[in-house]
This record gives structure tokens, C-alpha cells and sequence, in this order.
């Protein structure tokens, strides 16, 4: 039997799921697959994954409830194993290096921040100015502030894309810088918009 | 999820935690990023391998958004450059494992993935044009090497077409190599 496999975690004691779902619908059943003294979160595999809003939000929800529990490795949407003991001898195989991970992102959490231009359009000079100018300031505002950072290309409308992995104790300094800069460039050019936390998707 | 407020930020970027803009602005970390197990398959690479999105209206949801893609003739699957081999095996086992007769489904869903104009454009020179509902049609095989969906720019009048998302054949790509 197919299983969905959510995220990998250290936490001890596992996360208790009863009554808790995941993908498909009915939403299935989440369960631990025990390996190498992780646990992954698996449940069934649905007879339909579709990345649409009911399975993206699922497996977003799963994977913040063991963020809260100890910490994850967020797997990407999508994962399927061939059954519990492909999790389990991967677990075991690998453990290693997961753990290594888990350790690094332990009482860490993902923000994500996008921004993008206010509705008067610059000319594309500009905008390509204002845009490099715009990261580099973010960057530099927020990065010391952040374990690690990771920039991706800005799609549509937005001028920046940039993920930070904060560590709990640095998280109401990263917050509240990161507002005192939403309202310097939200009053002139841009609209920003933070995400978090999250499980580590770009961390991993 | 959470929203972390922006007070600089107009009042689409507002909302509670958990709303619907906050899962599409995440959508991208969720689809495109997190741990890849080798040997595990990955449902949605069949076909998604990035997700690229190109905003031109105000999204409510995630589903909403990619309805209005469809409706537009933007929706777009980009060939996965790293489609896993595997996957067919492991597919076969779904199937086996008493979902036949649905496994289509569980590979159908996936194909969500919307690119930006200009590199639509740019490909679709160098890209087959379809309808989109040839390309459904097409062999399991050769839509994984190239699922090329093509159609052109969209206008006003398609954007303000609705789309029931139960009633999308188009999307229900089968992929199954046995099917």
C-alpha cells in the first residue's frame, strides 16, 4: 500500500496524531513509520493528490502541527513511498544526515517574505534599480538576523522573493525589523508581504 | 499558517493566519522546495517541476487562481528535467494496491504549474502548439518527456470565463504507462 510520507522528525516522544488527517478526501489518516530512532509522518496514500488548495493546505498543516512538536523536515508535496518499509529502511539508511539537519534547524522556523511594486508602475529601468537596490537593503536589514537566507527569482508582479531561517530567540528582532521596513517602502514603493513561520521548506 | 501583518502593506496583504492569499504565496515552497527522497516518488513531478507564477488579477485562493490559469489558456506544464524514473513503479504499485480504475486520479491533479508570459512565449517558439486537450490525449510516455500545453496570450474575455474545477477533462492527464 502506497503511503503519503509528510516529514521526517526527531521528536521524542513522537507526535501523538490521533484523530489528526492529512491529504485526500476523506482526508486519511496520519501515522508514524518508525526508522534508525526517527519517525516519519506518513498516512495512506489517497487514490487522488491534487495540488490544489485541499491537499496543499493538508500537508501545510501537518507539517506546521510537528513544527510546533519538536521540529521537521518538511518533505516537498507530493512524496510517495511504496509502502511503511521503504519509510522505515530509508529511515534507517539515512538517519544520519537527517538527524544532522534536524540538529541545525532545531527551534528554527522559515519566514518567508515577498514585495511587490505598488500599482504605479515604474519604467522598467527604474524598476530594475529600485529591485536591486530593494534586495540588497533587505538583505542586508535582515540577514544578520537570520541563520541562513535563501533568495529565489521574483515571479509576476513581485520584485522580491527570499526566504530567512530564524532562530527562535532572534524571531521578535527579525519581526520587528522587518515591520520598521514594510512601512519605510509600503509609504513609497512597495508592498510587502511576510509569511511565518514556517516548517523549513528551504532549509532542507 | 500565519500572516504576519505588514502595516505598510494595502489591505490585500492583511488577513489572519491561515487565509487563502497566504497558502498561494507559499504555494511555491510547498510545491518546488522541501526534502526530495530519492527513492521515494514524487506524484506532482510528473509534469510540475516549477512552478512559476504570473500574477495578473488579485487571488482569492489558491484553486481560484488556477482556474482563471486554465480559464486563460496559461496553465503550463513544464517538462520535468528531473522526472524520476521510478515513478512508474511505483505508480503501478498504487495502482495495484486496489485504486485501479481511480489511479488516473492520482496522478491528475498535479499539473498546476502556470508560467510567466514571456518565457512562455519565448518556448513556445521552439514548442509544439496544442490544445490542451490533445495533449491529454497524448501517450503517457510522450507527455511525460514534453507535456507541452501551448495556447495563445490570453485576453480580457477569457479571463472572465469560469470554469468549474469538477468539470476540467483537460487537466485529467493520464499518465499511467500501463493505462
Amino acid at each position: 500500500m502506497a503511503v503519503y510520507v509528510y516529514g521526517i522528525t526527531a521528536a521524542e516522544p513522537p507526535p501523538a496524531l490521533d484523530g489528526a488527517h492529512g491529504v485526500g478526501d476523506p482526508p486519511r489518516p496520519l501515522r508514524t513509520v518508525a526508522g534508525g530512532s526517527l519517525d516519519a509522518v506518513v498516512s495512506d496514500a489517497p487514490e487522488e493528490l491534487r495540488a490544489g488548495r485541499r491537499d496543499v493546505r493538508a500537508h501545510q498543516d501537518v507539517l506546521d502541527r510537528l513544527s510546533d512538536h519538536g521540529g521537521v523536515l518538511p518533505l516537498r508535496f507530493g512524496t510517495l513511498a511504496p509502502d511503511d518499509e521503504a519509510v522505515r529502511r530509508t529511515l534507517q539508511e539515512r538517519a544520519p544526515g537527517y538527524r544532522e539537519r534536524l540538529a541545525a534547524l532545531d527551534g528554527c522556523a522559515e519566514y518567508h517574505l515577498r514585495a511587490s511594486h505598488r500599482p504605479e508602475k515604474p519604467t522598467a529601468a527604474e524598476e530594475g534599480a529600485r529591485r536591486d537596490s530593494l534586495a540588497a537593503e533587505v538583505t542586508a536589514a535582515l540577514g544578520p538576523l537570520a541563520r541562513e537566507s535563501r533568495s529565489s527569482d521574483p515571479t509576476g508582479e513581485d520584485v522580491l522573493n527570499v526566504s530567512f531561517l530564524v532562530a527562535q530567540d532572534e524571531q521578535p528582532a527579525f519581526l520587528d525589523r522587518e515591520a520598521r521596513l514594510a512601512v519605510e517602502h509600503g509609504a513609497s514603493a512597495f508592498r510587502f508581504r511576510l509569511h511565518g513561520p514556517l516548517p523549513p521548506y528551504s532549509f532542507v | 499558517m500565519t500572516v504576519v501583518p505588514q502595516s505598510g502593506a494595502g489591505p490585500a496583504a492583511q488577513g489572519g493566519g491561515g487565509n487563502a492569499s497566504s497558502l498561494y504565496d507559499v504555494l511555491e515552497l510547498i510545491l518546488d522546495r522541501g526534502l526530495v527522497i530519492d527513492v521515494f516518488a514524487r506524484v506532482s513531478l510528473v509534469g510540475i517541476e516549477i512552478l512559476k507564477i504570473d500574477v495578473r488579477v488579485v487571488v482569492a485562493s489558491v484553486d481560484t487562481y488556477l482556474r482563471f490559469a486554465e480559464a486563460v489558456n496559461r496553465l503550463d506544464l513544464e517538462s520535468g528535467r528531473k522526472a524520476p524514473a521510478q515513478l512508474p513503479e511505483v505508480v503501478g504499485g498504487l495502482t495495484e494496491g486496489g485504486a485501479r480504475g481511480k489511479t488516473k486520479g492520482a496522478l491528475s491533479g498535479a499539473v498546476e504549474a502556470v508560467t510567466d508570459t514571456f518565457s512562455e512565449s519565448f518556448r513556445r517558439g521552439r514548442g509544439k502548439d496544442r490544445d490542451r486537450e490533445e495533449a491529454a490525449a497524448e501517450s503517457a510516455d510522450a507527455d511525460r518527456r514534453r507535456p507541452v500545453r501551448r495556447a495563445p496570450p490570453p485576453t480580457d474575455d477569457d479571463v472572465r470565463v469560469p470554469v468549474d474545477e469538477d468539470t476540467r477533462p483537460a487537466r485529467r492527464v493520464h499518465r499511467r504507462r500501463d493505462g
